[in-house]
């Protein structure tokens, strides 16, 4: 298919969109410590899409939806009831409520394909998603959700933050927290089910998550963290989505689902800031300030033995002064580098720059801060 | 006699049956600062949190300036246990201490320029102006503590509950934060201090209440902080933990 085609046109821009959504909206559920919520409200929309589909027998995707909020709301509503009046702790009551919930989606599908009416085909789909029967009305449905829990999460901006960090605080102030925990599962609710005619029920929870774990190694800052893993979600969920039109058999979800999790193995090693390498390298340079710091001290000390400062030791006098582990022939070729000791062969000397630097961090320098 | 701010009226807890506070009659008089002493598990984190209404009471009530809790929100501030938050959540030094504005800007509004200002002013005032821009993991233990004592300060109420301000921090920090407290009290303000260090009650607090889920004394040190009432809420402990 070109890239030009209706079709695809409308799959790229859906993914796109549902990236958004979900990557922004999933930052906060990570920081709220619930990553596991997608894969709850997601399993447990599959019933409440069936069940949908029975009561009406319509296959409008505006009624899907509703039936996919609902129970998948009532789901996640009955995983917090059960944490709060049970000894069951949060992961145990999700996987309990998620299995059976699932369990009863599937097997409200099996018993719909044994009957006679063959108006029920297509509903499951929405295992794996299949984004080839997205349409147009479809992306405006999305588009008006997001758009209503964007505003939410917006005009409550404060309370999210206070709440999310500090609940007890923010019930002190005058906060119904336990209000806002709900209308905060709600907003993410929506998030999770626009996605289901996409990504599908099994892989829904990797969109939620994904771009906030990506975004939480590039910034500090909730919002920040909130606006980057959108960006994030619609890049990668777009090139995900036009990559799978464009190759004859790759499924648009998993592709999707691919797609955005390189985005966080790309940030867990090359985030500036959080990532890995950033973090080896800074610890690296401090580490080799540190082992500096150690050497002219030891150079600054033996000199003090002397009426001349820059009196030759032998390396073995020096190595005596320091820790066993320590990279002497390193630290020596950077201390010559940098000016602070010379050699003449196997002698060692402090020049007048080191002596400096060791005067400067006599008294442990900047190592320590109250 | 002062005028009583805080009133507790028969303020009964229980945790399943088993009760954690019982029957507590407490009157706090305006202006002190008092510090809530007792043994480990004797109520006193639940005494405050009950008083904010964080937790339900099974019987009583407790009144502020003679009004119920949500009439005079505005004016009391809480310090919560350093512990009881995940300091790993994405936000700065600035926008933790801006938090103490919520409760009065109300759920909507966003912080003012004047509100960033006196955020500002008072990271000086607590020693963490340099800080500012730190992710709150960054922080040490006794920073932690002061960020959460920025914003209580940016609450600017008349009543303060602190819960354990001087956990886990160094010397030179208690110091500082006694400090900030002192400057409070000489302002006007009332602090009910839960506080561990039997040692430090007579430097830093004028007013105490002992308890061990019953209130054993409450009132000035001078009278009420005698061997006697500690012996009766600690046990034989009090010896050790008064020596040690």
């Amino acid at each position: 298919m070109s890239l030009m085609d209706y079709t695809v046109t409308v799959i790229s821009t859906g993914a796109a969109l549902l990236g958004l959504i979900t990557g922004s909206l999933g930052t906060l559920a990570v920081v709220r410590k619930q990553s596991l919520i997608g894969d709850s409200v997601s399993h447990a929309a599959l019933p409440g899409i069936v069940l949908a589909f029975i009561l009406t027998g319509s296959k409008s995707p505006l009624i899907f939806t509703m039936g996919a909020i609902v129970v998948g709301w009532i789901g996640t509503l009955i995983v917090q009831f059960m944490v709060r009046n049970s000894r069951l702790k949060f992961d145990t009551a999700l996987a309990s409520m998620l299995s059976v919930f699932f369990g009863l989606g599937l097997m409200l599908i099996s018993y719909l394909q044994k009957t006679p009416d063959a108006s029920q085909a297509g509903l499951e789909k929405f295992l794996f998603g299949q984004a080839a029967t997205l349409m147009r009305q479809d992306l405006f449905l999305m588009l008006v959700m997001g758009i209503v829990a964007f505003f939410l999460v917006i005009l409550f901006w404060n309370v999210w933050k206070v709440m999310i960090f500090n609940p007890d605080y923010a019930q002190s102030i005058g906060i119904p927290v336990k209000l806002f925990d709900a209308l905060l599962t709600f907003i993410q609710v929506i998030a999770i089910v626009i996605g289901l005619q996409i990504v599908g029920v099994v892989l829904m929870s990797a969109m939620l998550i994904a771009p906030a774990v990506a975004a939480r190694h590039w910034s500090d800052k909730l919002g920040h963290m909130m606006i980057i893993a959108g960006v994030i979600g619609a890049v990668s969920s777009f090139a995900g989505a036009t990559l799978s039109t464009q190759i004859a058999g790759l499924p648009t979800g998993p592709v999707i689902t691919i797609s955005v999790t390189l985005a966080v193995v790309f940030s867990v090693f090359f985030a500036s800031g959080n990532g890995m390498l950033w973090k080896y390298i800074s610890r690296r340079s401090r580490k080799r300030e540190l082992s500096m710091k150690l050497l002219i001290k030891s150079f600054y000390e033996l000199s003090l033995e002397h009426e001349e400062f820059s009196h030759p030791h032998d390396i073995s006098v020096i190595t005596l002064r320091l820790p066993d582990k320590y990279n002497l022939a390193g630290c020596l070729e950077r201390g010559k580098n940098d000016g602070f000791i010379g050699n003449n062969g196997n002698k060692w000397f402090l020049t007048e720059k080191g002596l400096e630097y060791a005067r400067k961090n006599e008294n442990g320098g900047e190592l320590y801060e109250s | 006699m002062r005028n009583t701010i805080v009133d507790c009226n028969d303020l009964t807890v229980a945790y399943r049956e088993k009760p954690v506070l019982w029957d507590i009659d407490l009157a706090i008089p305006a202006g002190v600062m008092m510090a809530v002493v007792g043994p480990n598990g004797a109520g006193k984190s639940t005494l405050i949190k009950t008083m904010l209404q964080l937790i339900k009471p099974v019987a009583g009530e407790v009144r502020f300036f003679g009004k119920p809790y949500r009439e005079v929100r505005d004016r009391i501030g809480y310090v919560p246990q350093r512990e009881s938050v995940d300091w790993d959540f994405p936000t700065t030094v600035f926008d933790c201490t801006l938090m103490g504005r919520y409760g009065r800007i109300g759920w909507i509004r966003r912080p003012s320029a004047t509100d960033r200002k006196e955020a500002l002013e008072i990271l000086e005032k607590v020693g963490l102006y340099e800080f500012r821009n730190r992710q709150i993991s960054q922080l040490s233990g006794g920073q932690q503590q002061r960020v959460f004592l920025a914003r209580a300060l940016m609450q600017d109420a008349d009543l303060y509950f602190m819960d354990e301000p001087f956990q886990g921090v160094d010397a030179k920090t208690e110091k500082a934060i006694i400090t900030v407290l002192k400057d409070m009290k000489a302002n006007g303000k009332t602090l009910i201090v839960v506080h561990h260090d039997l040692q430090t009650i007579r430097d830093y607090f004028d007013w105490i209440t002992i308890m061990n889920v019953r209130i054993i004394a409450s009132g000035p040190v001078e009278e009420v902080y005698t061997t006697e009432n500690l012996h009766t809420a600690y046990g034989s402990r009090v010896r050790a933990k008064l020596e040690a």
